[in-house]
């Protein structure tokens, strides 16, 4: 089973509530592990999801492949609230098949 | 680091003298006096494993390089900084209430860097003495409070001058093993669950008042000290629920006036002793960390008094009026306007000689003294959206009641589907944090207003300003 390690900004004004898109993340892609609370070293997929586009969660090192979801958007790219649960879906099942 | 639960049994090891009501408290972290403001200070203990939070709750140790929580750590640079206001605004939402930490958060960093600067300039060795007792505070993850402000008597006599010399907490004594001191501590915010004290001076000292220039850390429950705990709006409202409002975090930070009667403190915990030239410097950069804090925690605050507004709002089916849009906007503008502020003031943060970091006291200042206004004229604003049953409802016993509590539940209603007893619940909620010791806490919370305005004045750089409209208008010289 492959791995994604999760990452939270720690949410002090956010715009959506990532544990609960990450709720729906993994009901997309239920043959995937996540795993969370990664402050130091890591390796393989790392999810960021940061409550707003401020996008300010410290990025632990080692990581081979991020993305990063700050409010509506991922990766910097503006999404909608009923397209960002796919989005981030799709973009981590194509680093998975890659890694 | 220590869980919210851990935290908890540690205070019950301890053996601290707190009196409430006249009487000893025995039980105080199931006594439901305190334990609202037990719960709200285990919550920055158990944020720190929370996995959505930990990125703001927890740091980096300069000292050993492990994970600490951020409550006990040096400010290295302005991310430091601004994660402290993202932290407190964080916690504040969730506690809707004060969760006391802060104060001996800002109580060690300014006592870091100023014992640097005293150790460099007067060759003494505080600064040593004070980085070992900061890594027992990171190791065991102590709650330190920050203990400031001393009883000042005459408010127009210095420290020596006053008719009680224990106006101000001094030394007494010095010996080969420690110093002996006097005094109290008021306002002394979550003391009683606390494990140490951080004690500084109050003011800027003279001379003749360097018997009160002191700086050390002392057990909450070390021989001689006592705690009497204030008393708040409405705290008869703890020994049952709805009524309280927020019955889990409470509605400040749990005050004490702490006593200190020939309390024996050893050398190593001893981090300022006489040296009167550097109190103005340690009460200043305490200050301006401690006002730092309030666009964070008050904007936190305020997030849920807004949301408990609009709630209400929509409970009294009035939500599209335009007033009352226009209203909430208001006092949303006023929230980020207090976090701005905030996140200003560490923006513009500086290294100090010790490599701790510092904030811009003038915009800490600043912040500060718009909480004095701004959370008022929030609160102002929920009670004019709330309207006159924030003031009239009946108590929570007449709602269970049975014979009277189906009239409560019939005429106290507002829109449809929303039980009455939701409306009593947010109206309470909303009561209790704007009004009585709540709203008082802003204003006298980190100082006093005209505290504020020594410091702005002061830092404002006003001859500058002269300078660009005297250019502007020509004005000679001379002038």
């Amino acid at each position: 089973m492959k791995t994604v390690t999760v990452k939270y900004c720690g949410h002090c004004n956010p715009h959506l509530q990532g544990p609960v898109i990450l709720e729906q993340v993994k009901g997309k892609l239920p043959h995937v592990r996540f795993i969370s609370g990664a402050s130091e070293e890591g390796a393989g997929v790392l999810l960021v999801i940061s409550g707003c586009p401020v996008d300010c969660a410290a990025r632990p090192s080692g990581f081979s492949s991020v993305i990063a979801t700050a409010g509506y958007t991922v990766d910097g790219r503006n999404v909608s609230k009923d397209t960002l649960v796919a989005e981030i879906s799709s973009k981590l099942q194509g680093l998975l098949e890659d890694s | 680091m220590k869980t919210g639960m851990e935290y908890k049994d540690s205070l019950r090891s301890l053996n601290t003298q707190v009196y409430a009501f006249g009487k000893l408290v025995d039980d105080l972290v199931d006594n439901p006096l305190f334990q609202p403001h037990v719960n709200s200070a285990a919550l920055t203990y158990e944020l720190a494993h929370d996995p959505v939070a930990e990125d703001l709750v927890t740091a980096t140790s300069h000292l050993t390089g492990k994970k600490i929580n951020r409550f006990t750590h040096i400010h290295q640079n302005t991310e430091d900084l601004i994660k402290k206001v993202k932290m407190l605004r964080m916690i504040a939402q969730r506690t809707g209430s004060c969760f006391q930490r802060c104060v001996g958060f800002d109580a060690i960093n300014a006592t870091y860097s100023v014992t640097y600067e005293m150790d460099q300039e007067l060759g003494t060795d505080y600064h040593q003495r004070f980085v070992e007792y900061l890594k027992h505070v990171q190791e065991n993850d102590i709650m330190v409070a920050g203990a400031m402000t001393d009883v000042k008597g005459d408010r127009g006599l210095r420290p020596s001058q006053q008719k009680d010399p224990d106006m101000y907490v001094r030394v007494v004594e010095k010996n080969d093993k420690g110093i002996i001191i006097n005094g109290a501590k008021a306002h002394m915010t979550g003391i009683v669950n606390s494990h140490d004290m951080l004690i500084m001076p109050t003011a800027a000292m003279k001379e003749e008042d360097k018997g009160y220039a002191l700086a050390c850390a002392v057990p909450v429950d070390a021989p001689g000290v006592i705690h009497i705990f204030g008393r708040q709006t409405n705290d008869d409202r703890k020994y049952g629920e709805i009524d309280q409002g927020n019955a889990t975090y409470g509605i400040v930070g749990g005050e004490a006036l702490t006593v200190l009667e020939n309390v024996f403190v050893p050398w190593e915990q001893v981090f300022m002793c006489g040296e009167w030239q550097f109190a103005g410097l340690l009460v200043e950069r305490f200050a301006s960390y401690h006002r730092q804090n309030y666009g964070g925690c008050k904007g936190g605050v305020a997030d849920v008094i807004i949301g408990a507004t609009a709630t209400i709002a929509d409970y009294n089916g009035v939500t599209q009026a335009s007033h009352i849009r226009d209203k909430i906007t208001e006092m949303i503008h006023l929230t980020e306007t207090l976090f701005s502020g905030s996140l200003a003031c560490s923006s513009e943060g500086r290294k100090t000689p010790s490599g701790a970091c510092f904030v811009d006291p003038l915009l800490a200042n600043t912040v500060k003294q718009n909480v004095t206004r701004f959370i008022y004229e929030i609160s102002r604003i929920s009670h004019d959206i709330a309207g006159g049953i924030l003031a009239t409802l009946p108590s929570e016993q007449d709602l269970k009641d049975e014979k009277i509590g189906k009239y409560v539940k019939k005429y106290l209603k507002g829109v449809e589907g929303v039980p009455t007893e939701d409306r009593i619940r947010i109206l309470r909620l909303l009561e209790n944090m704007t009004g009585g010791t709540a709203l008082a806490e802003s204003m006298h919370g980190a100082g006093s207003p005209q505290a504020q305005r020594v410091m702005i004045l002061r830092q404002g750089n006003l001859e500058h300003k002269k300078q660009l409209a005297k250019d502007l208008a020509k004005v000679s010289k001379k002038g």
